[in-house]
Parts: C-alpha cells; sequence; structure tokens
C-alpha cells in the first residue's frame, strides 16, 4: 500500500493487519482508522530499523558475526520495568511451549521433557538465553526485585473492561484480535520469517532467531505503548480547569462517556471512538518533547549525537 | 452377551412371564408366546409386529406401557435409559399379574376399564412428561474424553539401547536427536520410549487399560529379547482430556479475577492456562468452552478437577 507514511512504497511485506487488530486489542475501537494503523506500523518499522542499526554497531564492537539478543537486549539494559516484562515474556513462552508439546501426542520424544527429570534431553533445553542476558545486565539485581508488572496489570484491568459488557459475537472479535502478534502462523512454529522481511528485506543485516524474538517483544510492546499514550492524552484532554472531582470521573481507558469530550472524534459503532493521526502524533510528541528535568530544556549534548530513544523502551 | 444369559434365567421360570422391554429379546420371547397361545396366560411382549396381532396381545400391551409409564414417572428417575427399563419391568410384574386374573371377558379388556385401572382417573392424565433434563455439570462431566494417557513401567534390568533397536521391527533410535529407542507396536497403537535404566514410558492410548496392555507388551518384546526383564512399578503419570462446556466464557475477567492460578497471555497462546492447586491439574481454558485438561493422575482428579472450574466459569459465561 503505497501511501504518504510508508517511507517506500516498495515492500509488499507489512503488518497493517496485525497492528488494526493488536490496536482493537488494546482497547481501540473495532475498526481502527486505516490511516492511523499506516502511521503506527511505519512508526514500528522505523523504530525496529533504527534498533538494528545501533544494535549492529554494538555487535561490530564485540566482534559478532550475528545480530543476537545479546545486542538487542542491551539496548534495553536502562528500562528495568521493560527487562522485567521480558523476563516474563520469556518464563511464559516457555511454559506455553511446554504445554504444547504435551498436547502433541504424536511428537513422543518431546513428552519426556517434563515427565521423566533424571533422564532429561541435553538438545531440548535452553535455546531461549534471554533471562540470562537480563541477569547479566541487572547488575543491581533490580528486575528480580520487581515484584508487580504495573503496565501488564494497567493492561489487562482495561481488556477486562472492555469486555465486560460485550456480546459473543464482538467478544469472539476481539479475542481473535488479541491473539494476533508479530510472529507469523500459529503453534510452536510460529516463526519469524515476515518480521525479518519486512524489517531486513535485503538482509543487509544478519539476525538471529533469538534477536528477532526480542524484536518481535518490542515491535508489541511499541503498538501497545502507543495505545497506552493515546488514551493518557484522551484522559487529559478530558480534563477541565478547575475541576476539582475531574480526576475521579471514571476510567480513563474504555469508558466512552469518559472520552466524550475528547478533541477528535469520529465514532465508529463501539462506543470507543477510533484513535485518530492526530492522537497518534500528539503521543510522539510527548515522547520526544525534551525532559523536564534537572537539566530541562537547557540540556545541551556535548557529543553532539542526537539520542535515539525508542517507544517501548 | 449377558442379556441373553439374562432371558436364559427368565425362561428358567416360566410361571411369571417377564415382559422384557429391551428389543434384543424378542427372538427368545417369540417362542412361548406361539407355543401358548391361550387367551388366559398373561403372557406380554413388546413386540408390538408379532405374528400374533390379535386384539387381546394388543391390548395388554397397550396397558402394560401406561402401568410402565406410571410406574417411571412415580420414581421420577430423570436420568432415565433404556437400560434401566429392565428393572422396571420386573416391578410392574406382579401387578398385571394379578389384574390378568380378574380379566373374565373381551369386554374388559379396554385399556380404561376399571378392573384394569384400578386408579380413579385416567393414568394418562396423571403423567407428566419429563424430559430427561441434566444439569450443566453433568453433560460437562459426560463430555470428558480422554484423549492420552502417558504410564511409565521400570523393567528392572539395564537396556542396550542400540542391540534393542538393531532387533525389533517399528523402532527408532537417534542418539543425536534422543537418547531413547523410541518403540510402536500396532496393537493398541501405542508408542513406548525406552531408556538405558530400563524405564519405558507408554504413551498414545485411550484409557488406562489399554494402557497397561500396552506397556505389558512393550515388556513382553524386550523381554524376549533376551533381557531379564520384569514388569515393576506400572504408573499411570498423566491423563490428557478434552471436556465441552457448550458455552463461550470470558477469559479476561477470569484472568482478573484468579490472577494467581490463571495466566492469559492471547498474543502467545489463545487459551487460558489455569493451574489448580488441589486436585493438581493444569487447565486449558479456551473461549468456546473447550477445556483442555493435562496433568491428572486419575480419572477422579479430571472429574474433580471440572467438578470445581464449572461454577467458576459458569459465572464467567458470555450471555
Amino acid at each position: 500500500m503505497t501511501n504518504y507514511f510508508t517511507m517506500d512504497g516498495t515492500d509488499s511485506t507489512n503488518f497493517q493487519k496485525e497492528i488494526s487488530g493488536m490496536m482493537h486489542g488494546f482497547g481501540d475501537n473495532p475498526n481502527p482508522n486505516a490511516a492511523t494503523v499506516v502511521l503506527v506500523e511505519s512508526i514500528v518499522q522505523q523504530q525496529l530499523k533504527f534498533m538494528i542499526q545501533e544494535a549492529h554497531q554494538n555487535c561490530n564492537l564485540r566482534c559478532g558475526k550475528a545480530i543476537t539478543n545479546y545486542d538487542i537486549i542491551y539496548l534495553m539494559r536502562k528500562n528495568i520495568k521493560k527487562l522485567k516484562r521480558l523476563h516474563d515474556y520469556q518464563l511464559k513462552l516457555d511454559q506455553i511451549d511446554k504445554k504444547c508439546i504435551l498436547n502433541i501426542t504424536t511428537q513422543a520424544e518431546s513428552l519426556i521433557t517434563g515427565l521423566l527429570e533424571d533422564e532429561k534431553d541435553p538438545t531440548v533445553k535452553k535455546r531461549r538465553t534471554h533471562i540470562d542476558y537480563i541477569r547479566e545486565f541487572d547488575e543491581a539485581d533490580e528486575v528480580s526485585q520487581i515484584k508487580f508488572d504495573s503496565i501488564d496489570y494497567i493492561r489487562k484491568v482495561r481488556a477486562a473492561k472492555i469486555t465486560e459488557s460485550m456480546t459473543f459475537e464482538k467478544y469472539e472479535a476481539y479475542h481473535k484480535a488479541r491473539c494476533l502478534s508479530f510472529r507469523s502462523g500459529y503453534g510452536i512454529g510460529r516463526g519469524f520469517v515476515k518480521l525479518e522481511r519486512w524489517l531486513n528485506p535485503v538482509k543487509e543485516f544478519k539476525l538471529t532467531q533469538s534477536a528477532l524474538e526480542v524484536l518481535g517483544f518490542v515491535a508489541y510492546e511499541t503498538v501497545a505503548e502507543i495505545v497506552d499514550g493515546v488514551f493518557l492524552i484522551r484522559q487529559d484532554a478530558k480534563k477541565r480547569s478547575g475541576d476539582p472531582f475531574s480526576k475521579f470521573e471514571g476510567g480513563y481507558f474504555c469508558n466512552p462517556v469518559s472520552l466524550s469530550n475528547a478533541v477528535y472524534i469520529k465514532s465508529g459503532y463501539e462506543g470507543v471512538p477510533a484513535i485518530t493521526v492526530a492522537e497518534v502524533r500528539e503521543v510522539l510528541r510527548r515522547y520526544y518533547s525534551p525532559r523536564t528535568g534537572m537539566n530541562g530544556l537547557f540540556y545541551r549534548n556535548m557529543s553532539l549525537d542526537l539520542p535515539i530513544r525508542y517507544i517501548a523502551l | 452377551m449377558d442379556i441373553s444369559s439374562n432371558n436364559l434365567d427368565k425362561r428358567s421360570t416360566p410361571s411369571v412371564p417377564t415382559p422384557d422391554w429391551t428389543t434384543n429379546a424378542q427372538n427368545e420371547m417369540e417362542i412361548p408366546l406361539v407355543e401358548a397361545p391361550a387367551p388366559s396366560t398373561p403372557a406380554l411382549s413388546s413386540n408390538h409386529d408379532n405374528n400374533l396381532s390379535s386384539k387381546y396381545i394388543q391390548d395388554v400391551t397397550n396397558e402394560s406401557h401406561t402401568n410402565r409409564a406410571s410406574v417411571i414417572s412415580s420414581t421420577t428417575n430423570p436420568t432415565q435409559t433404556p437400560t434401566q427399563c429392565g428393572t422396571h419391568s420386573s416391578v410392574i410384574t406382579p401387578a398385571i399379574s394379578t389384574s390378568q386374573s380378574l380379566i373374565t371377558g373381551e369386554v374388559a379388556l379396554t385399556p380404561t376399564h376399571s378392573t384394569f385401572t384400578p386408579q380413579s382417573i385416567n393414568p394418562h392424565s396423571a403423567m407428566t412428561a419429563i424430559t430427561p433434563m441434566v444439569s450443566g455439570t453433568d453433560q460437562a462431566r459426560s463430555s470428558i474424553k480422554v484423549q492420552n494417557c502417558v504410564s511409565t513401567i521400570h523393567l528392572g534390568c539395564e537396556l542396550k539401547l542400540l542391540d534393542i533397536y538393531c532387533r525389533t521391527r517399528f523402532s527408532e533410535y537417534n542418539p543425536a536427536r534422543f537418547h531413547g529407542v523410541v518403540m510402536k507396536i500396532i496393537d493398541p497403537r501405542a508408542t513406548a520410549l525406552v531408556f538405558r535404566s530400563g524405564k519405558v514410558l507408554c504413551t498414545g492410548l485411550r484409557n488406562e487399560h489399554d494402557s497397561y496392555i500396552a506397556a505389558r507388551k512393550f515388556a513382553r518384546i524386550i523381554q524376549k529379547l533376551g533381557y531379564p526383564a520384569r514388569f515393576l512399578d506400572f504408573k499411570i503419570q498423566n491423563f490428557i482430556a478434552t471436556a465441552d462446556l457448550r458455552f463461550p466464557i470470558r477469559l479476561e475477567a477470569l484472568q482478573q479475577a484468579h490472577g494467581q492460578f490463571a495466566s492469559y497471555e492471547p498474543e502467545l497462546f489463545p487459551g487460558l492456562v489455569y493451574r489448580m492447586v488441589r486436585p493438581r491439574v493444569v487447565l486449558l481454558i479456551f473461549v468456546n468452552g473447550k477445556i483442555v485438561f493435562t496433568g491428572g493422575k486419575t480419572r477422579g482428579e479430571i472429574n474433580e478437577a471440572l467438578d470445581i472450574i464449572y461454577p467458576i466459569l459458569r459465572s464467567y459465561r458470555i450471555s
């Protein structure tokens, strides 16, 4: 789809269907705005491409042959919350993989892993090592200190609230939308072929499977963060100055009434209005506006290289 | 087989002929009917297409039908199955035979005659039509189907895997991939993993009995190869069963309420993984109301898990 927003009109592989489903899953309208989807897709793609570039530099510095999950996790090292989320992500993935294997009766040789502890198969164990790398980067052992994943909690509460009063047909569509991710295919053999073709069409970088797994996680997080940001913006837009009770008025994520005076409303058949391009742009503006920290607006970057910040990290 | 033996018992006491409502019995019952066509003998049969299709026989069968129906409605057994009819028919038999003794002529044989039906009202009107209603739990429980049954045995001797692989049919051994021999048999269709320590894991069976038989066959095969194999510690390790609740479930709400047991990550796996503590069973719950049970050691555990989870899931039903 050649569009104003797409960087180059040549790429045939896109994740528009998946991203529109993901946005629906995170609480957008069942039919997300097509222009928004295209914009979000280009944002995610750009972010991941920057990330691969930077990981490639790091990889060269440490004389690696291919970009591994080590390089990608290295970029994430500052954000402990996201490291924790990746840590949990791997734990869940491992559990689910084991579960899937158990369900397949014909794959008898895989059955053994969970059953006879004394005769463990050495080849099966430890394909993913994200957790080991996370432990390595996390010298102060801060990741294990986090007991509560607030991002996850907020998203789950939102999903539960959205589904509260859905009919079965709508819920089925919602469930299908939530099942989408940046992995292609179904089951254990979910691969990252499409993701790699999307990010790295001419194979200029060598990416290992584990690196792609982390990239898929980051891409998913990016979409989620953008949608989260939109809901925060809508909450802000609703606030009236001088009203002391405005902060108590309902949830900011899914209550259609609380969104009624958001600026750009083009409501679909569901209560929640579809996320507009302007809202996504506002989210990005807030992400990239200079921090009002210790240096504030007078911050000078002495080494003159612009710091790249990632939405998901 | 047991039906015919039943009928043999009944034929040994010809003085009280019992009406047998099972259709299988009609061949057995036909012979005394033909031999004794006297109108006074209370030979009853459910056989409507009997060649003795006189009015008398038909009336009697009609009458016994109403009697039987009233008995059923009075006991109000909701789960009435055809196999249980036999017991009921034996209950009503003396009543019929006493009423038979009062019959004198052709006139008294109408089904609504007072001598025939001592009740003041027509039993048809007293009868309430009870459709066999089963509760949701029963329905869900009857939908449990064991898909796989994993058992282990210990042969009590060290095995040479390469030797076993070379001397048996339908076996695979690839030490680089998996350090055990994969053996298969056809009847019952089963797969076993044989390890060097003498442990055998037997899988692919639908029930415990088949699993036991398959395990014995595998042990026998290895014994025939010349190992001093014994059949020790047969144990069912895991049942994998499925059930269908027949209503959709709101997984998000369930996940919110049972956060410490449930994990639901739709982008990774479409089902909700529910780790039940007691009984120690893992349930995979899907949106369409289908459940997969894994990790149960007995059928009882799976039934128990379903009994526990049913009311919970019921409350998260999508109406």
